[in-house]
């Protein structure tokens, strides 16, 4: 038999006494550890309920405030609506006593000022302010801010909510933690109970050891919770977020985009983790660098770009996965992607565009955004087929359904979102063109043709199409813009001709779609001077909400027909800065210079203007109402500017008289009947007027004034050609 | 004394050792079974958490969709109950000038009069415009016009970004599969328990079972963590979240 070697170990029964003493103090500070956690967990769990009920009691008061918000703000609204018709009653009776005068014209101004005093009465029920920031006279979208403050409250509930969400989702990751660390503690008291079971002391050892790791690891993950306890978030943020929507919800310039950025940024400072706040952000601050200020926004500068694509990252990153998230992230990757040239940024972009396109595949801009961003990768197959998809989803609101759009606007809209990109695409790809021009030129055709794609002709029909465009030249104003060219072998019955204007902004950030004055389906006027000649004049102000003048830039107008480009032409606005002047209860809408301000002598129905600061220049608008009467219209025209000018000598600088050595011209005017111009003058300065005649026999006059030196230069003129009819 | 050469004599070391090792490996399998409880015990309370956000939201997201639903209903509700009034002018501008005309020759004042009617109607139609919030109502040259109240609706309802991005009946079917998961952790939980009560009756018996107890309870740990593995990947008991 072999001796083992001599070890001097410890007493066996001294050291189960050691270790189990340490084992039954380990079971004590464990249990009291535990009984701790459990009153976290009790407490976590409390609060998580109560800002669970919170949060649904805010959603409820969101829902009643918003029903009740804005059923008030219709009610005000139609009751201004009633003001409003009741003042221009008393404007008709007074226009009606003017045309017919005699005996009953008397009668006719006491019904006006009862009608008058209604609508003052009617003023006092309503809210509606005229002279308020979101009143007819500031808003020029007018009700839009005034609706939309009335959501103000609903708004700044509905973003408590979520905080309240928030707080209640971080007690409830906390009562879950505390459970867990229960569990742990649970496991650790097994196994130091079950190590005191144990003979063997390496085992009852390796128990308590790992008993101690868990202990150790529950009272630390304890500890980090106790520090750190779910906050609520100040309601500050909240009123910051609703003003911030609110602003941007009814923005149309860079000083609403502005303030929208700037109050969502202060939201942001209160509660960095206000998803939502970054994605409203996003939007503001693309926009803010966008030329644009209209249709689906595609441009925007390299800095606001930036800024833009950061916070959708940052809503990204907080767990935002809406639609308008994932679209918009993928679009924007798309810019950076072609503007420093990354194929994994484009990557990025039809991963995200993909993403948003599985929660809505019926919406043509993610589909137009996913075929330009397999174009720019290089995936031409691909990008042909979702380009074909994307015309689809334009022309039917349920493409497996069939359900056609019937939207023509919206249609264009659309396309003019998709010749914006693809026009992008070509400045920085610039080896793409040819294959560009073609998905282009497919695009219009494929949106032209809408639901109801071309029958193949018939044995009766004309043939194919023989049209030749020349001479193609544009023509821009302040208010409208005009293309004209020569359209040989034009049949209007065969030849679908479709029109889109472009612009590029001073800073050439790119060439944007005015879908304001494009379409797809264009009837050419006749040059009755010149035969074989063709134009089509399309009024840019009336067209767009809220009334704005064209903007500063370089324009192109490009035709398509027969599923080709067939002709283009580029010309540069040199009108400078237009603000426009909507007058609906006159008819007339025009272009005058910014900071021109209210003229006196506003009266509803009749006239209405604006001048410069000083007063020394200015325009005046008026719609007479009158019998149509059997004389020629001219005639009609040039006695109204007589009686115009006459009843209203007031307005104007000094007392003007007609320039008959100027004659008078008979021009165009709103493309109504007689049209006629003349020269007035006054002491040091000259006014320009004219008029025509509605077929209902209504008169309107609109006219110019400034002194001598103005009219040297192109202002005037400016104006003047920017008068358009607004219905 | 003289030993039987035929009868080998009795290898007493060997016979300790194994016992050892067999109380070490079982001890092994305790802790890790102990572990694994934990590990899963925090897998379900944190899946019961998102299960309940996930309720909680579906419910947000179904009101909200009705509220915003109720929204454009408002809106179309008050175009509609503007309509009648423009209506009202437009018809009567149309009708009158066609009065006015009919009368021109045989009795010119009132034909006159009519004429300044018709022009007040017109601009009183006009004046109405801005106040229509869902579309605008076409006008034939007859002075008929219409509100395709379906079409503004459906039109309003494509165009609402708030509308697509609320999805309540895809959150309730996340949140009953989250649930789902948790029901599915929790039983994992009390499988891994009974694992470690079978592993430790057999740590502390002395039967010719000890040997089975043990490699019960570690087929039972093995299959637990394939199980555990299947749910957290979402190809059992719900989605993985």
């Amino acid at each position: 038999m072999t001796d083992l070697p001599d070890i001097d170990l410890p007493d066996p029964d001294r050291l189960r006494g050691r270790l189990s003493r340490a084992i039954a103090i380990l079971i004590g500070i464990t249990t009291l550890a535990t009984a701790y956690v459990a009153f976290l967990q009790h407490e976590a769990a409390a609060a998580n309920t109560d800002a669970s009920l919170r949060a649904q009691r805010l959603g409820i008061q969101a829902a009643e405030n918003r029903f009740v918000s804005e059923q008030r703000a219709q009610v005000d609204l139609h009751a201004y609506a009633t003001a409003v018709e009741q003042r221009q009653h008393a404007a008709n009776l007074r226009q009606q006593a003017r045309a017919l005068g005699g005996a009953e014209a008397r009668g006719l101004l006491v019904e006006a000022d009862t009608w008058t005093r209604m609508a003052e009465r009617t003023d006092e029920i309503t809210t509606v302010r005229v002279d308020a920031p979101d009143g007819p006279d500031r808003d020029p979208a007018f009700p839009r801010r005034f609706i939309a403050a009335s959501s103000r409250e609903a708004i700044r509930l509905a973003a408590l909510q979520d905080a309240v969400n928030d707080e209640s989702s971080g007690w409830g990751e906390r009562s879950s933690a505390c459970t867990a660390i229960l569990a742990i503690f649970a496991v650790a008291l097994y196994l130091f109970g079950f190590s005191l079971t144990v003979e063997r002391v390496r085992v009852r050892a390796l128990y308590a050891t790992v008993g101690v790791a868990l202990f150790i690891a529950g009272s630390g993950w304890a500890a980090l919770g106790a520090v750190d306890p779910p906050r609520l978030a100040p309601d500050e943020a909240a009123d910051a977020y609703a003003d911030g929507r609110l602003a941007l919800d009814t923005a149309w310039d860079a000083t609403g985009y502005q303030e929208a950025y700037d109050r969502l940024s202060r939201a942001i400072e209160l509660r960095p983790g206000f998803a939502r706040a970054y994605v409203e952000r996003s939007d503001s601050a693309f926009r803010l660098g966008s030329p644009q200020r209209s249709g689906f926004f595609s441009i925007s500068s390299p800095e606001w770009l930036e800024r833009s694509t950061a916070d959708l990252v940052r809503a990204h990153e907080l767990g935002s996965r809406e639609i308008k998230v994932l679209a918009d992230l993928g679009f924007q990757r798309f810019l950076q992607g072609i503007q420093a040239r990354r194929p994994e940024l484009l990557e990025q972009s039809i991963a995200a565009t993909r993403q948003a396109l599985a929660l809505t595949p019926g919406d043509p801009v993610v589909r137009y955004n996913l075929a330009v961003a397999l174009l720019a990768a290089g995936r031409a197959g691909e990008a042909r087929a979702a380009y074909a998809d994307a015309v689809r989803a334009t022309a039917f609101l349920d493409v497996d359904a069939g359900v056609a759009r019937e939207d023509p606007y919206g249609e264009e809209a659309y396309l003019a979102g998709a010749l914006t990109d693809l026009g992008l695409l070509e400045s920085f790809r610039p080896e793409l063109a040819e294959e560009i021009a073609e998905v282009r030129a497919s695009i219009v055709t494929g949106v032209a043709a809408g639901a109801n794609p071309p029958a193949p002709a018939s044995p009766g029909a004309s043939g194919p199409s023989t049209l030749v465009v020349s001479g193609l030249a544009a023509d821009v104003f302040p208010s409208t813009v005009q293309w004209r060219a020569r359209l040989d072998g034009f049949d209007p019955d065969r030849d679908q001709l479709a029109v889109q204007w472009l612009v590029r902004d001073p800073a050439g950030l790119g060439w944007a779609v005015l879908p304001e004055v494009s379409s797809l389906s264009v009837a050419p006027i006749p040059n009755s001077e010149a035969p074989g000649a063709f134009f089509h004049l399309d009024s840019y102000t009336t067209a767009i909400t809220p009334p704005t003048c064209l903007p500063m830039g370089t324009y192109r107008v490009e035709l398509y027909s027969g599923g080709r480009l067939v002709g283009q032409a580029e010309t540069a606005s040199a009108f400078g800065e237009f603000d426009a002047l909507s007058v609906r209860d006159v008819g007339v809408v025009l272009c005058r210079p910014r900071g021109w301000e209210p003229a006196p002598g506003r009266e509803l129905g009749l006239v209405a203007g604006s001048r410069s600061p000083d007063g020394q220049e200015g325009a005046y608008v008026f719609h007479v109402q009158q019998p149509r009467l059997d004389e020629d219209p001219g005639g009609t025209s040039l006695r109204t500017i007589e009686s115009t000018m006459a009843a209203h000598a007031g307005l104007l600088p000094g007392r003007a008289t007609w320039v008959e050595s100027s004659g008078t011209d008979d021009r165009y005017f709103l493309g109504l009947d007689g049209g006629r111009w003349r020269w007035y003058r006054y002491d040091g300065g000259l006014v320009r007027i004219g008029a025509g005649v509605a077929s209902h026999g209504g008169v309107t006059v609109a006219l110019v004034f400034g002194p001598d030196a103005w009219f040297d230069g192109e202002e005037w003129q400016r104006i003047v050609e920017s008068i358009g009819p607004y219905e | 004394m003289m030993r039987d050469p035929g009868t080998p004599a009795a290898d007493t070391a060997t016979a300790p050792r194994d016992d050892l090792r067999m109380a070490v490996w079982m001890a092994v399998v305790i802790t890790v079974v102990s572990i694994l409880i934990a590990i899963v015990a925090w897998r379900s309370t944190e899946a019961d958490s998102v299960a309940s956000d996930l309720d909680s939201a579906a419910i947000q997201q179904l009101a909200r969709q009705q509220e915003e639903r109720g929204h454009l209903e408002g809106i179309v509700a008050q175009d509609l109950w503007l309509f009648p009034r423009y209506q009202e002018h437009a018809l009567a501008a149309a009708r009158l000038t066609a009065e006015a005309d009919r009368l021109r020759t045989s009795d010119p004042p009132l034909a006159a009069r009519l004429d300044v009617e018709a022009q007040g109607h017109a601009v009183l139609a006009r004046s109405l415009l801005p106040f229509f919030q869902g579309g605008t109502p076409a006008i034939d040259p007859d002075g008929r016009s219409d509100y395709d109240r379906e079409y503004v609706l459906r039109n309003l309802e494509a165009g609402s970004l708030a509308l697509q991005d609320l999805r309540p009946d895809e959150a309730l079917v996340a949140a009953r599969q989250a649930h789902a998961k948790a029901a599915a952790l929790v039983g994992l939980v009390i499988f891994f328990a009974a694992c470690l009560l079978v592993v430790s009756i057999g740590q502390v018996s002395r039967s010719d079972l000890r040997g089975w107890l043990a490699a019960a309870g570690t087929l039972g740990a093995v299959a637990g963590s394939v199980l555990l593995v299947l749910v957290e990947s979402g190809f059992l008991g719900g989605s993985s979240t």
